[in-house]
């Protein structure tokens, strides 16, 4: 499991979170005890996907998860990057998140 | 109820009204192409677009009247001569006439639901090219101010809820995944992407209300589903092998296109969210429209209203059950559309138009018979026996005069059949670049509606057959010493108890050799054995025999000939082929007048009774035994001088008991040829219904049909043609 997330603050206690490496089932659990965790401490999330080169199914449903937990949180939750591979699993399930 | 069956009978009218009109303008448009100034033809083809325009509007046909609409402008400035007519014109108002009768099936068929996608695009390619043709100052402020509505249909007809179909033409796939599919080693998004490559996801929509919140959320299970519309021409065995590695670890569900609502009311009852939630999806993702969501809401409310059963019971219980109802599913969207496809034939049955002559005829031979009636009551109460045989006499005089008449209303003249014709002879020449005139001949001919309408196909089948193979090019006729242009004649009349229709052209001719070294190479004859004419041309009614160097897209598969061949046969007819090399061919169909009644004569073989179509007999003459029996192996006499084959029909039904001296022969004529059937006893003339005799008899070819007699005894109808081929054989 490659995975490094870099966090930053950003202004409004904003979490800007940067990931590389991958996002998959093997990386997913882990995944979300951290969010989950940041979650709870910042007014919102930005992630940033764009290198993420390796993606699946279930990383997918993580992201819609942490979009509807930050929803009921009343917390923000953005996306600015998204990588190839991400980009071709949001296409073909058509969802924008 | 009963206010449903007008509105229906009044729609059948205006859809048995609309083709004739249709029928009557391919005719003028027709003879339009070839003089182009014919002002009752143009005036005949406004009319149809007027008439058919104004009666779409009383039934809500929506496309129907817009159409008909933009075509009218057209016509309007056709008739008063700001466009002018060319072929080009002809040929586009050729394919309107021709959509214009898609969309009459469609409305009569497809309960009031939306056009497919292919029509629509037709019907907005056909308006874009006859707006073309509007002079630029009166085009599209006419259109825009009518509001052609593109996509709006004001035309639901009420149907019960759970018979009315979905409008929606693509496929409905659910998908709901087990929690472990991520821990299997199995990625959905593998399976929608190979799906994707077989097809079109029209739309697609992520299911995952049953993922857990917050910490009970396990991010390694699956919690998703998906709701998608797929539109491909792939069946659902198909569609079912996509995911059938992963089928341990999903549900799938799959609904055909335009299936019953009410799979959809089962849909959203098995699917394990809430149905108010799953109809949001449907309507979002375009399954279902608005109303046909509220009706399939109502509907499961209703079912599960009615269902006192707690909910987990009635998942478990079900899960066997659902995945049989799936399958069912798929039936029962077949099966209502080929009901309605029956419907319509039946609706199209129903209704046959009567020359008011023939029922005045009727009526007045019913008055008559009313009468004396009355007036055989009367005399029964006297004594006066000669009166009541008379009276009676009478009686059944009329009713045979009744019947006759009744079934003359089921007579038609063929001649309007034959002019449909016109048109596929047009189209067809002119895609094999071909100068053909069709030429009909006894087109007041008369014959049973059914038949008619049954005949059709065969007659179009050959005439295809002549257009393709049978005339040639001009350059290929000029250069066989004929005219450039071929005929093609279309030729009916009577021939004893028979109708004929004749098909035949002046072209090349049946090849001989040809078709002899095929049959040679399908290995149907050996190449030393000599046959007749009749005999070699029987080849080209077998299945798959085609002589044609090239298969072409309108014929020479081979097949067609055959099928043409069992269509008539069906219909207790005929097929014979008569050619020339170099001079053309006909091919003689025959038919019997009626189906159902015919004037029979009764002879009697042995105990039994048995019938010949009277039409058929031409004589009887006694013959001595001695006679009959002195011919050494030819079973022929001499009938005046003629030689007359003949068959004992004691031996052909193997009855051996109380020979009389003096058998009777009935000398019966089919195709020109007469035969004699040598019986015991002439009993004579007599009116029968033909009952149709059970399928064990199915191979008795020879037995057409069985009747009651008056004292109950079964007599049967023999089958003169298929007997006469007996002899033959």
């Amino acid at each position: 499991m490659k995975l490094n997330i870099t966090r930053k603050r950003t202004d409004n206690d904003v979490l800007s979170l940067k990931f590389s490496g991958e996002m998959t089932v093997y990386s997913a659990a882990k995944v979300k005890d951290i969010l989950i965790k940041e979650l709870k401490s910042c007014s919102g999330i930005i992630m940033d996907l764009a290198e993420v080169d390796e993606a699946d199914t279930a990383g997918f449903q993580l992201l819609l998860f942490l979009k509807r937990e930050a929803g009921i949180m009343g917390k923000s939750f953005s996306i600015t990057g998204l990588s190839g591979r991400f980009k071709s699993i949001l296409t073909l399930y058509r969802e924008t998140i | 109820m009963s206010d449903i069956n007008s509105e229906q009978t009044v729609k059948n009218i205006y859809f048995t009204e609309s083709r004739e009109l249709l029928d009557s303008m391919e005719i003028s448009l027709l003879s339009l192409e070839k003089d182009n100034r014919d002002e009752e033809s143009i005036n005949a083809i406004f009319r149809t677009a007027h008439t058919i325009k104004g009666n779409s509007g009383m039934f809500g046909f929506g496309r129907i009247g817009d159409f008909t609409h933009v075509l009218e402008n057209i016509l309007v400035c056709v008739r008063n001569g700001t466009i002018e007519i060319n072929s080009e014109m002809i040929e586009l108002l050729l394919e309107c006439h021709d959509f214009i009768q898609i969309l009459l099936n469609h409305y009569e068929s497809e309960n009031g639901l939306p056009l497919d996608q292919e029509s629509e695009n037709l019907f907005k390619e056909l308006i874009t090219r006859l707006n073309t043709f509007l002079p630029v100052s009166d085009s599209k402020a006419e259109i825009a101010g009518d509001g052609i509505k593109y996509g709006i249909f004001d035309d639901e007809v009420p149907v019960s809820g759970n018979e009315m179909l979905v409008g929606n033409d693509c496929w409905h796939i659910s998908l709901r995944f087990r929690n472990n599919v991520f821990k299997d080693g199995l990625d959905p998004y593998s399976f929608i992407s190979y799906l994707s490559e077989k097809g079109e996801i029209q739309n697609i929509k992520t299911v995952y209300e049953d993922m857990p919140f917050g910490d009970a959320m396990i991010a390694d299970l699956c919690y998703l589903g998906f709701e998608m519309d797929f539109r491909s021409t792939i069946s659902k065995k198909e569609i079912e092998n996509v995911f059938d590695f992963i089928i341990n670890d999903c549900d799938v569900r799959i609904l055909p296109p335009n299936t019953c609502i009410k799979d959809y009311v089962k849909l959203i009852e098995e699917l394990p969210e809430k149905p108010m939630r799953i109809g949001e999806m449907l309507l979002e993702i375009g399954s279902l429209t608005q109303s046909e969501l509220e009706k399939a809401l109502e509907l499961q409310s209703e079912m599960s209203g009615s269902n006192d059963k707690a909910p987990e019971e009635l998942l478990v219980g079900n899960i066997l059950v659902e995945e049989k109802m799936i399958q069912k599913n798929i039936l029962d969207a077949a099966l209502t559309k080929q009901e309605n496809v029956k419907k319509r034939e039946e609706s199209n049955r129903k209704l046959i138009r009567i020359d008011a002559d023939k029922l005045d005829q009727l009526i007045n031979l019913i008055g008559e018979l009313v009468i004396t009636g009355s007036n055989v009551k009367q005399i029964t109460e006297s004594e006066d026996k000669i009166g009541i045989a008379k009276a009676v006499t009478d009686m059944s005089k009329l009713i045979e005069e009744i019947r006759g008449s009744t079934m003359g209303i089921r007579m038609v003249p063929i001649g309007e059949t034959f002019n449909r014709f016109e048109r596929v002879v047009r189209d067809l020449s002119r895609e094999k670049g071909k100068r053909i005139e069709l030429k009909i001949i006894g087109g007041e001919t008369e014959l049973d509606k059914t038949l008619i309408d049954k005949i059709s196909d065969p007659l179009i089948h050959l005439i295809r057959n002549s257009v393709d193979h049978g005339i040639g090019t001009p350059a290929e006729r000029e250069k066989a010493g004929k005219s450039s242009s071929g005929t093609i004649t279309l030729n009916a009349y009577h021939e004893t108890g028979s109708i004929v229709i004749e098909v035949s052209d002046d072209g090349e001719g049946l090849d001989r050799d040809k078709i002899f070294s095929k049959a040679i190479e399908q290995g149907l004859v050996k190449p030393d054995q000599v046959l007749t004419d009749y005999e070699l041309y029987q080849f080209i009614f077998q299945p798959g025999f085609s002589t044609a160097k090239e298969v072409s897209n309108i014929s020479g598969r081979g097949v067609g000939m055959d099928v043409v061949k069992k269509n008539i046969e069906s219909l207790r007819g005929n097929v014979f082929l008569e050619s020339g090399m170099g001079k053309g061919t006909t091919v003689r169909v025959h038919l019997p007048l009626t189906l159902a009644i015919i004037d029979g004569f009764m002879v009697k073989i042995a105990d039994s009774f048995y019938v010949l179509p009277l039409d058929m007999v031409t004589e009887c003459t006694d013959i001595n035994k001695d006679e009959l029996d002195s011919k050494e192996g030819g079973n022929y006499i001499n009938l005046r001088g003629e030689v007359l084959p003949f068959m004992k029909m004691r031996e052909f039904f193997r009855e051996t008991s109380g020979e009389p001296d003096k058998p009777k022969v009935v000398v019966v004529e089919y195709s020109r040829k007469k035969f004699g059937l040598v019986v015991d006893d002439l009993i004579g003339e007599f009116q029968t219904v033909i009952k149709p005799m059970g399928k064990i008899f199915g191979k008795l070819q020879w037995l057409s049909g069985s009747t009651i007699l008056g004292t109950g005894e079964v007599a049967y109808i023999l089958d003169v043609p298929k007997l006469i081929q007996n002899v033959r054989d």
